[in-house]
């Protein structure tokens, strides 16, 4: 009986099967950071100015007005109902969580949430009221990310990612006196 | 010559004959002594014994060289009488000396009697120490009332010690001793062995033990050190003494002083061992009694975890009588600054009479002394508590001002002013422990995440008295007073108890026989919803109930009432609402409930006298079969349930028949009826999914919303469905939007529309005139007009203005959102071109999308919008 090699036949079979294998990497970084960037200064309004005129104030009642009235803000990278009702609530709320930043009472991490940091220069009340905030700041900011990666098609796997970007941005226009973490473990104040 | 040799010789001879017969009369006389030295020291042993004021009796005594052995030798005295089978000794003739003395199976009992002669003082200061000495067998046995201690297998040997022992204890010519010893108690037990020295001069000693103690009842066991040196006086009249004793794992053997069990992974709990050392400086002296006073410290044990200290150190010293049958122990503890005093004295003649005594007090302690720097403030602190064998009384006063405590950012209290009392008395019934206990707050904040609890404006006394046994832990009455009212009577919670008190067994529920709490609902509105939750439910701060809560007993439950007036914005929106709701406590049976109003008004809904009944299950909260006449239609329900331990809901039935959305709206410019049927609302978190569909007649026309589908608990709530329509009459919707007027009939649908906080997220809208409706089909000049700014442009031509009106063929339109961007095209397909609206067979004007791939964002198509309601305004 003739021997028969295997040999090449099972490496050709190999490299057509390596051959068939695709491997689709691709993050987009850049839109990431476009967003995050345009989020992130309009919520702590460090974007363009607003033109008064867009704030959709006293327009005249229309069938076609039901749509939604007020959308007067800026145009981001990428948006939804979702992301821009979030960004307005982040927004209303920064006023609250300021004067705590600049205390020093909460920080930016490194996963783009806050935290209670220091909490002894304030009393029991503005103690509860800080937590209350960051509490509700920091849901946003998970359902913000999520909206985001869902939008740009980023899988749930690289959402880490997502809040780095978002981390970064958050900890550059944060004020005087945060503290924030540019990297993990490693905290300092702005 | 001869004759002076003779003499000579004969002098010699006489000379030997006196030697020899000297030397034999010596060999005779030793022999003799040898042979009759048993019997002399046989007889002479009880002379001079006697004359000592000893009776003894040798049965025999046998010598050999080096040794002397005596058998079966009684003594006896007027304090001491017994026998010893055997005494051998061992000795040396040159240098003369006693190298050891056996005693073999010595049988003796030491009586005390009341002489206080000195011929035997070392005797009579033992027996003062103890009550009763006995050598049975060789093993020496010291009793008192509370504890035997045995001695046995005792060696003695007079050993020259070398330098290196002697120096350090000035110790010379010493004895040391060899053996066992055991302490025998009620409770507990030693065994050791002992090794010692005594100087016979100086009557300096030194004792040690190692071996272990043991309880009787759980045969726990420890090991222990203990170190003793003195000196017994030389008029033996007096013994002072050093003692060290260490006990290396006290928890051992004393479970309840143990500060925590960790997991052992193969054997389960283990204990953490706690360690106690007493160091002891002892004087007794003859006629005074004994004196003791010396250091204590316990370490790592239940105190210590309370107390935050690694080792509790104190002081004690102890005064007792000769007989030890009266004295006390003073013990002073000062853990973290606070004074801690514990006396037992024990006074009587029956030596189980006791009684303990332990205070504390202190005033303006610094509780930042406690526990790291989580705690501060001041506070006076009285605490006394007095034990006898049969019963204890406890008595506590703290008076707390500006605590502050913190455990972490979610617990905290800060500036609390408090009084706390507990009284607490066990008369040795067997059945219970009386107590009663009060508390008072009227000052500082509490944070209980979410919850913020101002104190001074919720300030309170809470007074509770009770009875305690094994089983049960009675409240007879519980009062609270402040920003509401409570009483309850006889609340019972039944716990068992396992092998250690501490440790409470499975709680169950409790019984009670009365209950009530009432109050206003403000108060409790303002502080546990609408503060904590404001922050993600705006909507909060917005809404003030005006009314009073009841929480009441029943039997088998609890039955709650809310009575109020809710307002929203200012605006009464609820009168006379009445909530009552009933729970099961210990079944699982279902409580009905009801919820009804006298008037509900939120504009547009204004309804009157409406009754919703309710029902609670263990979980489960769900309202039935409701009918409320809406609009001039009728909104009714099945059945909703909300299960809040899964956090879900269902829903069934839920109908909307013939509302009038104009009766609601006055101003809408098109009537709406809406109809619903949706058989099943099955939650999936966080989705609730419809079964069933949503119409809407209006324009002639039906618009269907189908897979409808709400995500109430979202960061943003969101609404989804598809939606088909049909048969609409376009002149009527143009009319109502001010979109100028098309003349027509409209079909179409919208995919995958998703609504997030009332806004659109996305859709896929087709829409077109329905080809086959009868009728004109006409789009006036406006209506061209804006449709082409909602496309981006576009110019009509002069001549075609001259037209108010064209006639078309078709309209097809289609547009799309998706993160913020609309796509629009035109579904007639011509020439290559994309046309919104076809025109007319003869004349009319044609729309075309000139652009197919371009994409509006919101905020642009917003502005068209815009553009267009203002061109309409104009």
């Amino acid at each position: 009986m003739p021997k028969i090699n295997l040999k090449p036949a099972l490496m050709l079979s190999v490299m057509v099967f390596a051959a068939c294998v695709t491997v689709n990497i691709y993050f987009p970084a850049a839109e990431v950071r476009q967003a995050a960037e345009e989020i992130a200064k309009d919520v702590r309004g460090q974007g363009s100015s607003q033109d008064p005129a867009d704030t959709g104030a006293g327009e005249p009642q229309s069938f076609l007005n039901l749509i939604g009235t007020a959308y007067a803000q800026q145009e981001l990278a990428i948006s939804n109902a979702t992301i821009r009702q979030i960004k307005e609530r982040m927004k209303a709320r920064y006023a609250q969580l300021a004067p705590f930043l600049k205390q020093g009472v909460i920080g930016e991490s490194a996963k783009g949430l806050l935290v209670i940091r220091d909490t002894g220069s304030i009393n029991l009340k503005a103690r509860a009221e800080a937590k209350r905030q960051v509490s509700a700041e920091n849901s946003d900011r998970t359902a913000l990310y999520s909206a985001v990666s869902k939008a740009l098609n980023i899988p749930g796997s690289e959402l880490a990612k997502v809040q780095e970007i978002f981390a970064k941005e958050w900890q550059k226009t944060a004020p005087q006196g945060t503290w924030i973490e540019p990297a993990k473990g490693k905290w300092e104040q702005r | 010559m001869a004759e002076k040799s003779v003499k000579t010789t004969t002098k010699k001879r006489k000379g030997i004959w006196i030697l020899g017969i000297f030397f034999l009369s010596a060999a005779l006389l030793l022999g003799s002594l040898y042979t009759f030295l048993p019997l002399l020291i046989k007889k002479l042993a009880p002379i001079v014994a006697r004359s000592e004021g000893y009776v003894v009796r040798l049965s025999e005594v046998r010598t050999s060289y080096g040794f002397i052995t005596f058998e079966k030798i009684r003594i006896s005295h007027k304090e001491i009488s017994g026998e010893i089978q055997r005494i051998s000794v061992e000795y040396s003739l040159w240098p003369f000396g006693l190298n050891k003395i056996k005693l073999e199976k010595p049988d003796f009992i030491v009586t005390p009697e009341a002489s206080t002669g000195s011929d035997f003082r070392l005797n009579r200061t033992l027996v003062g120490l103890l009550e009763k000495v006995s050598i049975v067998n060789g093993e020496i046995q010291l009793k008192t009332t509370s504890f035997v201690t045995s001695l046995s297998s005792l060696s003695i040997d007079r050993n020259e010690l070398s330098s290196s022992v002697q120096k350090p204890n000035n110790l010379s010519s010493a004895s040391t001793l060899s053996g066992l010893i055991s302490v025998v108690t009620p409770g507990i037990q030693a065994e050791g062995d002992l090794k010692g020295m005594l100087d016979w001069n100086s009557t300096r000693f030194r004792l040690v033990s190692k071996g272990e103690i043991i309880v009787n009842k759980s045969q726990g066991r420890t090991a222990y050190d203990l170190k003793t040196s003195g000196r017994i006086e030389a008029q033996m009249d007096e013994l002072s003494a050093e003692a060290d004793l260490a006990v290396h794992d006290l928890c051992s053997i004393f479970p309840s002083l143990s500060r925590k069990k960790s997991k052992n992974d193969s054997t389960g709990n283990i204990r953490q061992p706690c360690y106690v050392s007493i160091s002891t400086s002892i004087r007794y002296l003859l006629g005074e009694g004994l004196n003791a006073s010396g250091k204590l410290a316990l370490k790592d044990t239940r105190l210590s975890s309370i107390s935050g200290i690694p080792t509790i150190q104190g002081i004690w010293q102890m005064k007792a009588s000769p007989d030890l049958k009266n004295g006390f122990i003073d013990a002073g503890f000062e853990p973290r600054e606070l004074p801690i005093s514990i006396k037992l004295s024990w006074p009587g003649e029956n030596g189980n009479q006791w009684e303990a005594i332990a205070g504390i007090s202190s005033t303006n302690y610094d509780f930042s002394n406690l526990k790291g720097s989580l705690l501060s403030g001041l506070g006076n602190i009285i605490a006394d508590a007095f034990v006898t064998p049969d019963s204890w009384q406890v008595s506590t006063s703290l008076d707390v001002k500006d605590l502050s405590w913190a455990r972490d950012e979610n617990y905290a209290v800060e500036g609390i002013s408090s009084k706390i009392e507990f009284f607490a008395n066990y008369d040795g019934s067997p059945k219970n422990v009386s107590w009663e206990a009060n508390l008072e707050w009227n000052e500082g904040a509490a944070l209980v995440y979410p919850w913020f609890l101002d104190l001074f404006q919720l300030a309170a006394s809470i007074k509770t008295t009770g009875t305690l046994d094994k089983k049960k832990l009675l409240f007879n009455k519980i009062a609270v007073s402040g920003p509401f009212e409570l009483v309850a009577t006889e609340v019972s919670l039944d716990y068992g108890l396992n092998d250690n008190v501490a440790k409470l067994a499975q709680w169950k529920m409790p019984k009670i026989q009365f209950l009530k709490a009432n109050g206003r609902l403000e108060i409790p509105y303002e502080v546990l919803l609408q503060e904590p939750f404001s922050v993600n439910y705006g909507f909060l701060n917005d809404l003030v109930p005006r009314g009073t809560w009841l929480v009441e007993l029943e039997q088998d439950g609890l039955r709650t009432g809310i009575k109020t007036d809710i307002f929203f914005s200012g605006h009464d929106v609820i009168q006379g609402m009445d909530l009552n709701l009933a729970y099961s406590i210990n079944t699982d049976k279902c409580r009905p409930g009801l919820i009804k109003w006298d008037r509900l008004t939120w504009p547009p809904l204004d309804l009157e006298k409406t009754k919703i009944p309710l029902t609670i299950c263990k979980n489960n909260l769900s309202c039935g079969q409701v009918k409320i006449p809406v609009a001039q239609g009728e909104i009714s329900l099945k059945k909703i349930s909300w299960d809040w331990l899964a956090s879900s809901l269902s829903l069934r039935g839920l109908r909307l028949i013939g509302i009038n959305l104009k009766a609601l709206w006055p101003d809408l410019p098109l009537r709406v009826d809406i109809e619903a049927y949706l058989d099943q609302g099955i939650w999936s978190d966080p989705r609730l999914n419809f079964n069933g569909e949503l119409l809407f007649n209006t324009a002639g026309g039906k618009i269907r919303f189908q897979n409808i589908w709400i995500e109430p608990l979202a960061p943003m709530p969101r609404f989804g469905a598809d939606v088909v329509f049909h048969d609409l009459d376009l002149a009527q919707l143009s009319d109502a939007a001010h979109f100028g007027r098309i003349a027509g009939k409209l079909t179409g649908h919208i995919d995958n529309l998703i609504m997030s906080g009332g806004q659109p997220e996305s859709f896929e809208l087709m829409m077109e005139n329905d080809p086959s409706a009868s009728g004109p089909k006409k789009i006036s000049l406006e209506a061209v007009e804006k449709i082409s700014v909602l496309g981006g442009g576009g110019s009509i031509p002069l001549f075609g203005r001259m037209f108010k009106e064209f006639p078309y063929r078709r309209i097809g339109i289609s547009c799309s959102l998706k993160n913020d961007m609309f796509t629009l095209h035109g579904l007639i397909k011509k020439d290559g071109q994309e046309y919104l609206v076809e025109r007319g067979f003869i004349r009319g004007v044609d729309v075309i999308n000139r652009n197919p791939n371009s994409k509006i964002s919101f905020k642009d198509m917003l502005d068209r919008l815009k553009r267009i309601t203002r061109t309409e305004q104009e």
